[in-house]
């Protein structure tokens, strides 16, 4: 029984962990950003959940909207001051590992002036609260912070799957100058999924406002945790980044529970490495060429 | 009267490079057939994607229906009604054939018009319809360039640009995307092509261009650059000689 229990609870973090790195393999997908300040912006969206509680009592949950705009608003602005303008350039992907990791040192630097590193979490009523199955006891900040992810996930994917502007995002994906031959903006349609990807980082970070403790500088941690899930999925594959999201937190929950809990971060970059010598292009890597 | 498509002392090069397309002038007019041919690096491909807006021109204009493209991005001038159809990756290969089809139709704001007309591409090349669902890239080639030709179909264009529509397919495929273009012709939409088989290229067109170092050498009726044997060994090379 207690192995159901592990892997119940890696899989509810799974699905947050999946949240924080859709945002960040959307907006690689279709522009080739690689975009280093998105845990920053995570932290930046827990930041606005997080004081949306205190001073207001407004449950996590309900500020998802309020954080997914705000973040994605600070995108919009970053976007149109850094990117915009040197996407013609060479090399631009490059350049936006550069780009977006002075954009976190930034951010992280102006969070940490105003709010100081301490540590925080919001701590809604039920944030101290379980319910048991049988013998399986699931805390409810971490089951609902996990089946909201997984609305979200699924929301988003239906728009990809279904919607006209989500086959453009995805047309544009492959292929840009295809996209515009067919008449789609490419420029506006890569504004609105950086704003997209930025939305998302802010309600994952609303969502995990009150499931981890945070603090401005805690994104470095981050950064390589969702690297890695970004790489074991295969860059710029939906998909691929929410089911590598999901094995990796459940196998990480196991060798903590099971072997030591110190061993348990270990196992993103254990997978980081195994990836990039056995299958480079991730589990569903589609070939750039 | 003012031609439809009026290419007006374009030159064009690709970022810091030397100029490819010199000075270069061409019109087109309605229902128009023209075919460019030339030697590799003459700058045929080059001057399409100018055109199409791919590669803004260092000088010179185009004028499409009396109004100046200079300044339009790609996705502007293909809702004008120029549409391009460049070498390679004409489609999209990880998205499904319905997709595609949807991609095709997706510079037409009446979504009721864009579902007939998607409806009539697939009249028009049924195979499509049986493979909705399929993964584009994991179709035969033929069926892909009926995907490719489908789009012409759908958003009926006033121009359609073709950049070597015959490069790297089987013979058999040859003839069928010739077959494809004469019914684009047909159906009344002018046709600017660049095609390395110039004989094929020439028997679908009305008028032959033949360009050479970027710069226009002659325009001629299609039928007289073919029968004309010094034209031949000059420009048409060892493709004829066989």
């Amino acid at each position: 029984m207690e192995i159901l229990q592990v892997i119940i609870l890696g899989l509810c973090l799974g699905f947050v962990y999946a949240l924080m790195v859709s945002g960040l393999t959307l907006i690689f997908g279709v522009m080739r950003i690689v975009n280093l300040a998105h845990p920053i912006l995570i932290i930046s969206g827990a930041f606005v959940s997080y004081w949306l509680f205190i001073l207001f009592g407004l449950d996590p949950i309900l500020s998802v909207p309020a954080a997914a705009l705000t973040v994605a608003l600070l995108g919009v602005l970053l976007y149109k001051l850094i990117f915009e303008k040197n996407a013609a350039q060479q090399t631009y992907s490059e350049m936006t590992v550069l780009l977006t990791f002075g954009t976190a040192m930034v951010i992280d630097g102006l969070l940490a002036f105003l709010f100081h590193n301490t540590q925080r979490t919001a701590s809604p009523a039920y944030a101290t609260d379980a319910i048991f199955i049988g013998d399986i006891f699931i805390p409810l900040a971490q089951l609902y912070s996990g089946m909201v992810s997984l609305g979200i996930i699924v929301v988003l994917a239906l728009f990809l799957k279904y919607s006209e502007f989500g086959i453009a995002i995805r047309a544009t994906s492959q292929n840009r100058t295809s996209a515009e031959l067919v008449g789609v903006n490419v420029k506006f349609v890569c504004l609105i999924s950086f704003a997209i990807g930025c939305a998302l980082a802010g309600s994952a970070g609303s969502l995990v406002s009150f499931v981890f403790s945070f603090f401005p500088s805690r994104h470095w941690e981050w950064i390589a945790i969702l690297m890695s899930l970004v790489v074991l999925g295969g860059m710029g594959s939906l998909t691929g980044a929410v089911i590598g999201a999901l094995v990796l937190s459940v196998v990480s929950s196991l060798v903590g529970a099971f072997y030591s809990p110190a061993w348990s971060t270990m196992v993103f970059f254990l997978a980081l490495f195994l990836i990039l010598i056995i299958r480079p292009r991730g589990l569903f890597g589609i070939r750039t060429d | 009267m003012t031609s439809l498509l009026s290419i007006r002392n374009v030159t064009a090069g690709y970022g810091y490079g030397p100029d490819i397309v010199h000075d270069f002038s061409l019109s087109l007019n309605e229902s128009e057939v023209k075919c460019i041919i030339g030697p590799n690096g003459a700058g045929k491909s080059t001057l399409l994607k100018a055109v199409a807006g791919i590669l803004k021109p260092r000088s010179g204009d185009i004028f499409f229906e009396g109004k100046n493209l200079s300044g339009k991005e790609a996705y502007q001038i293909m809702r004008l009604g120029i549409c391009f159809l460049p070498q390679e990756r004409a489609i999209f290969p990880n998205l499904t054939v319905a997709e595609n089809l949807r991609m095709c139709a997706y510079s037409i704001k009446d979504k009721a018009l864009a579902a007939s007309r998607i409806k009539a591409a697939i009249g028009m090349f049924p195979v499509l319809g049986q493979r909705l669902k399929q993964i584009a890239g994991t179709m035969s080639g033929g069926q892909q360039q009926q995907l490719v030709y489908a789009r012409a179909f759908t958003i009926k264009p006033k121009i359609i640009l073709i950049d070597e529509p015959s490069l790297g397919l089987a013979p058999s495929l040859v003839e069928q995307t010739f077959s494809h273009i004469k019914q684009i012709a047909s159906s009344g939409i002018a046709v600017l092509l660049v095609e390395q088989n110039a004989i094929k290229g020439l028997q679908t067109s009305g008028y032959g261009v033949v360009m050479d170092l970027g710069k226009l050498v002659f325009e001629k009726p299609a039928n007289e650059v073919l029968q004309d044997q010094s034209l031949r060994d000059l420009y048409l090379g060892k493709a004829l000689k066989k």
